[in-house]
């Protein structure tokens, strides 16, 4: 007893800047997770060639474990040519060597064991370098021989990570930055507390979501939701003060709320037999309220944009919020025509390609997902860089764009060189809408005969980040539906990155359904990397039976049995009456042709359904369907649409994906039989509406026209003619 | 306006009804050129908002293409550029499309191809790269822009050619008006202008009003001065004087060569007084008929202030000849006086050629006499004599016979001259802002000197694939599939529209080679112009010069012969860029292809500078027609048909009965006595078998006529003297079928690579023995030279 008060005391002194005194759950023990290398690369394997050459993995270590320690477990392969004596695998970590191994021809085939120190570890990112020596001769040996190579099996190589959980700090800031974690692992998960029946509370916990999705940066965060506080996951409890008192009270805790208020304590558990609040130190419980529904979402936006450390308190009230300034197509990375960029500001730092086989770099940016690239217009770069002396003319920086080569610079100066504003012209079809990348690959070959000393080291290019680049002016006019367009980064909902022309419809007032449009917005914030703050999220189905479908673009999550068979008029799979759908006809043709077929029994119960097809509301304008036979399935496709291998294949107007089993999944992606046009070309006359809607009748106009000018024309000269005869001929001397 | 009330509203039926009227007046306006009765006079107002509406009805129609086009798929681009050169090709194949409203619409086809094109090409392709692609792709933008410009005014220009006949005198003899023939001549041979004077003086007129000058600049006070007898001068001066005096024509000299052949005629006028004036090179050999055939339209049209006639040319243009391209086909000149010049005088604008035309004195006493700031007097002098209000009239059938330069150097000088005086009349009397000529006559004129700057695009056209292969300069920016869209129809609408125009009139090739083979020679001379506008002087073109010995012209063929070599070279560098840039693949191929294409009308060009021996002074003119031969040996008539003939004899045929056969033998220098009366009056000349072969049963005879003094006249008459003759042989040569691009493509390559083929060997020669220094072009003596004396 004696112990258990001064432990209770200790606490007590230690968390005396929490707002209600509170009983932390017994500690826990320490945790192991166990990842392949391949999460943490696009690889599966890695060769290493050349004489010296390296290989980089970056992992992080979330805010909330404290590592105790990292047994990595690499799996290689190496060359049977290799010298035993001096051909050797070494790993560092951090620039620290922290294991090395001959690479043994004789036994080829290894893994390298090692036992990291927790000491070694950074907060935050770490880097893993693979680099290998390997020679297969003593003397006069070829530096890029095919019998120099070692090859990382990354999929079969592991870190095995133990670490403790921290508790939350007690202070707001920090707090967010601990909660809301973009290096948590493998996956970051939100509980968000929400009075379903409040339709302020259900938008504002919308925007809640795209803020808290944002902070996670590209981490998959996935949102659960329900009126009351549920251990073991971090909370979220939106709503005005009335309904955020209410959940508190429930979950143990006193809450006071006298206006707009952020707030930030341990999970509150539940009371102990004697009454006193019950807390989890590891998960923590944000408040995010105010008086009314305005201070509600006054505390919601602070939430999703605060970024320094303050407030270094545990709770802040909200006076005032202010968001800057957005347009359309503005966003990060996100280029616009005719405007400067240079490397650094998509990313890019000083790169340099050292020794002779160096790693390639790039640059990932998006074009507008309507982008109409036009033929017969280029893309500038202007290149500052900086190589080396001693290498063969062959020497080359490479630019490929989207894995094609564009174009070749040769490095062919024996002197080295130091060049700026060099300027390639990539022709934009090379370019496609969305995401694009440029990469930079440098082949560096060093001057000299077999026997000849190299230093692999002085044979260096690099790539300044001031380096440019820009592209010409195209419009943004698009053909739709295009669910790639969405999975891609979201479009057409974040052609405004705040999310404005969005508007989000949950068929039922269901938390489940909730929190299916929860990871919508936390997915379309992520892939246009601006949280969707003017997004809103709604209850009901848009169209005559439910509330009226807004100018905007829409998105309906829902299961079958709550959706009316008239919703289904324009989409590409009519659900409602007696299933008419179009398949895909191979064979018929080049472009896609489509069987026509009304069919009965519906989708399989196993089955999620994206559709896309132009809103009832407006021309132009998009719905986006996620339906399946239940809300839990709903929710659940809501889940997969989280994972890129999946997103990736989703496409067309119609996307079926299998519910069973993640393994399993299975994506079978349906192109638009019918198509509709969305963009800014700006006002369209009734002049061009008929040139573009009936092009043959212009054709046959021209056509006319053209006989009519002949005959016209003959007219004119028949009289020229009979002029000049009749003058000639003196009929008509006198004139 | 004519100030008429305007016409109330009509219902529909009545509107039908008047369009079924106004479409028959076409149609019978289209059956009868011209009416039998005068038509009323047609209103001006009308005319012009006639030509307004036709105009906007066509704009319109462009512009339906243009704007549909803007929305089209690639599949729709492709289809119309090719629907459209396809509708062209096809409606142009029909005879029926020569003539209106056919052929308006064929020409309206390819007007719109081409409209089609440099709206695409202006609104698409123009992409600033760097400066020395920029520098690139304007010079070709402007060297096409060029191009386009002078196929419009070339279409323009051959909308309805005009076809007149001879026009025949009216009224008493008594009342024609008095005719002075005028012969300039500078340095030519006497015999030469004896030729031609002895034609002159047999002309068809009133002996009292026809009077023939020789003008003679090379014997004038001035050259004579410093001499004495013996010199050349004083010795053409004695034989001219005393041929004009014996055959009663005038001989006029004057003090000094100023203003050259202008200035020797603006001497003649003030000596003269004939109420018309025909103008005749001292080679170009009058018909009979020339006045009787023009004068005519003088007696018609009392502001009319020219006639002119076609230039005949006897002998092939010395590219023909070296491509050995003159058999039956129609001759270089043969396009410009057959269908252009009439397209010209359709629009009032024939212009006078220099020759063989009938000018109004009162005309030329209007502009103050021939023009002489250029060294196309007489261009320039048609263009003030438009300008001042007078008509003009081109006469298609050709009245006097001539030569073409015989050589290549001779060749460059005429053509030199030509190009330099139309680009001083560019630079210094544009058409375009000449007042007092019409709108249709600016553009026509305007047209005529514009087209001369042709070597400059041409030399572009030749180089712009190899910035692209070779210095990687990009100047056109286009996909291959725009091009397919786009540059091809146009490209090919060009051709179809030249065959379709003057197809019966030129091989299209020809042009092509007769324009690379220029363009070097003319650029410099040109550039000249453009710097120092009144710098050229008139030098004459010389008649008398033959090629010796067949050799490979190298001072021609050399700039043609570095551009193959450039396209050549291009053509594996471009294989090279095909593996080192693979995003340019289909700019490369449509690059490489440009260069073979310009390797072969290169290699066709390099034909036409090896320069073949003329084997003989009179060159002989093919005709057929039918003849009669007298035998003595048979003391009868025998029937035969003539193949050719020249001014010194004939080649006949014939087909002797058996028993003629056994008496004659027809052995060389056997008498006969050829007599003819197809082209009127009856001729019968004395003349000698030179040589016989025999071709189964048929016996060709090459036969001299035996002429002396009195009996030249005669020759001169019956060769020179009929213009139908000249007429028929034009309609052969112009009535050969129409051939397709293609073939004529594989013809004149094939032409090309035996005349590169003979270079080649030549050179090889040269290599193995080093040539002695070839002789000077000289003048072969004729038989006709000893009647000068």
């Amino acid at each position: 007893m004696k112990n258990r008060v001064i432990f209770a005391l200790i606490l007590a002194l230690l968390s005396r800047s929490w707002p209600a005194a509170a009983a932390p759950a017994p500690a826990q023990g320490p945790k192991t997770v166990k990842v392949g290398l391949d999460q943490f690369s696009k690889f599966k394997t890695v060769e290493l060639k050349t004489i010296s050459t390296s290989f980089p993995i970056n992992f992080s270590i979330p805010d909330r474990w404290r590592p105790a320690g990292v047994r990595l477990s690499l799996h290689y392969v190496n060359s049977v040519t290799l010298i035993h004596q001096s051909s050797q695998l070494t790993v560092s970590l951090n620039g620290h060597p922290i294991g090395q191994t001959r690479l043994d021809p004789a036994r080829p085939d290894g893994v390298l064991l090692i036992d990291v120190p927790a000491g070694r570890l950074s907060p935050g990112y770490n880097t893993l370098n693979f680099s290998v020596a390997q020679h297969y001769q003593d003397s006069c040996e070829q530096w890029d021989s095919p019998n120099l190579w070692t090859s990382l099996d990354l999929e079969g190589s592991f870190l095995e990570m133990t670490y403790f959980e921290r508790s939350v700090p007690a202070n707001l800031s920090k707090a967010v930055d601990f909660l809301f974690d973009a290096k948590a692992f493998p996956h970051g998960e939100v509980h968000v507390v929400v009075d379903i029946a409040s339709a302020d509370s259900v938008e504002t916990a919308g925007a809640l979501a795209a803020g808290l999705a944002r902070r996670f940066g590209y981490k998959k965060v996935l949102f659960t939701a329900s009126d009351a506080i549920v251990p073991g996951r971090d909370n979220v409890v939106v709503g005005p003060k009335e309904f955020a008192e209410a959940a508190a009270a429930r979950a143990g805790l006193t809450l006071d709320v006298g206006g707009s208020v952020l707030q930030v304590s341990p999970l509150p558990v539940g009371r102990d037999a004697e009454g006193r609040s019950l807390t989890d130190p590891t998960r923590g419980l944000v408040v995010v309220s105010g008086k009314d529904a305005a201070e509600v979402r006054r505390s919601a936006l602070t939430l999703g944009t605060m970024s320094i450390p303050v407030p270094g308190s545990a709770r802040t009230e909200v006076s005032g919020v202010s968001l800057p300034e957005t347009a359309p197509y503005a966003g990060s990375r996100l280029l616009q025509a005719g405007k400067d960029y240079s490397f650094k500001s998509l990313d890019f730092r000083t790169y340099t390609f050292r020794k002779v086989n160096p790693l390639a770099t790039d640059i990932v940016f998006r074009l507008p997902n309507d982008y109409r690239i036009e033929p017969n217009k280029y893309m500038t770069l202007m290149l500052n860089f900086i190589y080396g002396p001693g290498m063969q003319a062959a020497s080359s920086l490479t630019v490929s764009v989207n894995n094609e080569v564009a174009r070749t610079i040769p490095l062919d100066k024996m002197a080295g060189d130091f060049i700026t504003g060099y300027r390639l012209d990539l022709p934009t079809y090379l370019f496609k809408p969305g995401m694009n990348t440029l990469t930079f690959t440098s082949y560096l070959t060093p001057k000299g005969g077999d026997c000849e000393m190299i230093l692999p080291d002085s044979y260096f290019m690099t790539l300044y980040d001031n380096s440019t680049l820009r592209f010409p002016g195209m419009t943004h006019f698009t053909r739709l539906p295009e669910i790639g367009l969405f999975m891609d980064d979201g479009f057409p909902y974040t052609r405004w990155r705040d999310g404005r022309e969005c508007e989000i419809f949950i068929a039922r007032a269901d938390h489940g359904l909730l929190a299916a449009a929860f990871n919508v917005l936390g997915f379309m914030t992520q892939k246009c990397e601006h949280a969707l703050f003017a997004a809103r999220v709604r209850v009901g189905v848009p169209g005559a039976a439910g509330p009226a479908a807004p100018e905007k673009e829409l998105i309906v999550i829902g299961g079958l049995d709550s959706l009316p068979p008239d919703f289904f008029d324009g989409a590409p799979l009519k659900l409602g009456k007696g299933s008419d759908s179009s398949h895909p006809a191979p064979g018929w043709g080049e472009s896609p042709r489509f069987a026509a077929a009304r069919q009965s029994g519906g989708i399989d119960p196993d089955d999620g359904l994206l559709m896309q097809f132009q809103s009832p509301a407006m021309r132009g304008r998009s719905t986006l369907l996620l339906t399946a036979v239940s809300d839990e399935k709903v929710v659940r496709l809501s889940r997969l649409l989280l994972l890129p291998a999946l997103s990736a294949q989703m496409r067309g107007a119609l996307v079926f994906v299998d519910l069973k089993a993640e393994a399993d999944n299975k994506v079978t992606s349906v192109p638009a039989r019918d198509g509709y046009w969305t963009g800014k070309l700006g006002r369209i006359s009734a002049l061009t509406y008929f040139l573009h809607v009936y092009p043959y009748t212009n054709y046959l106009l021209a056509a006319l026209l053209l006989l009519l000018a002949g005959l016209l024309g003959t007219y004119v000269l028949v009289r020229i003619r009979r002029r000049r005869l009749a003058v000639a001929e003196g009929r008509d001397a006198g004139r | 306006m004519t100030g008429k009330a305007p016409p109330a509203p009509k219902a529909p039926g009545v509107v039908v009804s008047m369009m079924g009227d106004w479409l028959g007046r076409l149609r019978s306006a289209l059956r009868e050129e011209r009416p039998p009765s005068p038509p009323p006079p047609p209103s001006a107002d009308g005319g012009r908002a006639a030509t307004l509406i036709f105009t906007a009805v066509a704009l319109a129609a462009c512009l339906a293409v243009l704007l549909a086009e803007r929305y089209a798929g690639i599949f729709h681009r492709h289809s119309i550029g090719w629907a459209l050169l396809f509708a062209m090709a096809a409606l142009g194949r029909f005879a029926s499309f020569q003539a209106p409203p056919g052929r308006l619409l064929v020409i309206l086809l390819g007007a719109l191809i081409s409209i089609r094109y440099m709206a695409w090409r202006t609104s698409t392709t123009l992409v600033y790269t760097t400066p020395l692609d920029a520098v690139g792709m304007v010079l070709l933008y402007v060297a096409e822009c060029y191009a386009f410009a002078v196929h419009f005014l070339g279409m323009f220009g051959s909308l309805w050619p005009l076809d007149r006949p001879p026009m025949p005198l009216k009224g008493a003899s008594d009342a024609y008006p008095s005719v002075d023939v005028f012969i300039p001549t500078y340095s030519e041979p006497v015999e030469l202008v004896y030729r031609t004077v002895v034609a002159a003086s047999q002309i068809r007129y009133p002996k009292d009003k026809l009077r023939v000058y020789v003008l003679d600049d090379g014997a004038t006070a001035e050259k004579t001065a410093s001499t004495g007898p013996g010199d050349p001068a004083w010795e053409r001066r004695r034989a001219l004087s005393g041929l004009t005096a014996r055959l009663g024509a005038g001989y006029i000299a004057r003090e000094r060569n100023e203003h050259a052949k202008a200035g020797n005629i603006n001497y003649a006028l003030g000596r003269t007084s004939g109420d018309l004036i025909l103008i005749l090179d001292c080679d170009h050999v009058p018909t009979e008929d020339i006045l009787e055939n023009t004068v005519g339209y003088f007696q018609r049209d009392p502001k009319l202030g020219f006639v002119q006639s076609p230039h005949f040319l006897g002998n092939p243009s010395v590219i023909e000849k070296n491509l050995s391209h003159f058999s039956n086909s129609p001759r270089e000149n043969d396009m410009f006086y057959n269908l252009i010049h009439r397209g010209l005088d359709s629009w009032n604008s024939s212009y006078f050629c220099g020759s063989a035309a009938v000018l109004n004195r009162k005309a030329l006493t209007a502009i103050g006499g021939l023009s002489v700031d250029t060294v196309t007097e007489d261009v320039e002098t048609s263009m003030r004599i438009h300008a001042h209000g007078y008509n003009s009239v081109y006469v298609r059938r050709p009245m006097i016979c001539g030569l073409e330069p015989e050589t290549w150097a001779s060749f460059v000088v005429q053509k030199v001259r030509w190009a330099q005086g139309m680009a001083q009349i560019f630079v210094l009397k544009n058409p375009l802002f000449q007042k007092g000529v019409g709108l249709a006559q600016k553009l026509n004129y305007f047209n005529a000197c514009f087209y001369w700057f042709f070597s400059f695009s041409r030399l572009f056209f030749f180089l712009a694939p190899i910035l692209f292969l070779a210095f990687g300069m990009r100047i056109y920016h286009a996909s291959s599939s725009q091009i397919v869209s786009y540059t091809l129809p146009h490209v090919l609408s060009v051709y179809v529209l030249m065959a379709f125009l003057y197809g019966r009139s030129r091989r299209l090739f020809l042009s092509e080679i007769y324009e690379t083979t220029q363009m070097m020679v003319l650029a410099p001379a040109l550039i000249a112009v453009l710097l120092r506008p009144r710098s050229p002087v008139f030098k004459i073109t010389p008649k008398d010069q033959k090629v010796e010995k067949e050799a490979l012209n190298t001072h021609g063929a050399l700039p043609v012969f570095f551009i193959l070599l450039v396209n050549l070279v291009a053509l594996p560098l471009s294989l090279g860029k095909w593996f080192s840039h693979p995003l340019y693949r289909d700019v490369i191929l449509i690059g490489s292809l440009w260069c073979a294409y310009n390797s072969f009308i290169a290699i066709m060009a390099l034909g036409a500078f090896f320069e073949r021996k003329e084997h003989r002074w009179g060159f002989r003119i093919r005709v057929r027609e039918d003849v009669r031969l007298h035998v003595p040996a048979l003391g009868r008539e025998v029937y035969a048909r003539m193949r050719d003939l020249s001014l010194n004899g004939a080649t006949v045929q014939l087909k002797l009965p058996p028993d003629a056969a056994a008496a004659w033998a027809a052995a060389p220098g056997d008498a006969v006595e050829l007599r003819s009366e197809q082209y009127g009056p009856r001729f019968s000349l004395h003349a000698a078998v030179k040589d016989r072969r025999a071709r189964g049963a048929v016996l060709e005879l090459g036969l001299q006529y035996m002429a002396d003094r009195n009996s030249y006249k005669d020759v001169v008459r019956f060769t020179y003297g009929a213009s139908r003759r000249w007429a028929d042989v034009l309609r052969r040569r112009a009535s050969g079928r129409l051939r397709t691009l293609f073939v004529d493509y594989l013809y004149f390559l094939y032409r090309g690579m035996k005349g590169v083929g003979v270079v080649l060997t030549h050179a090889a020669r040269r290599l193995v023995s080093p040539p002695s220094r070839p002789p000077a072009p000289s003048r072969e003596q004729t038989t006709t030279g000893a009647f000068v004396q």
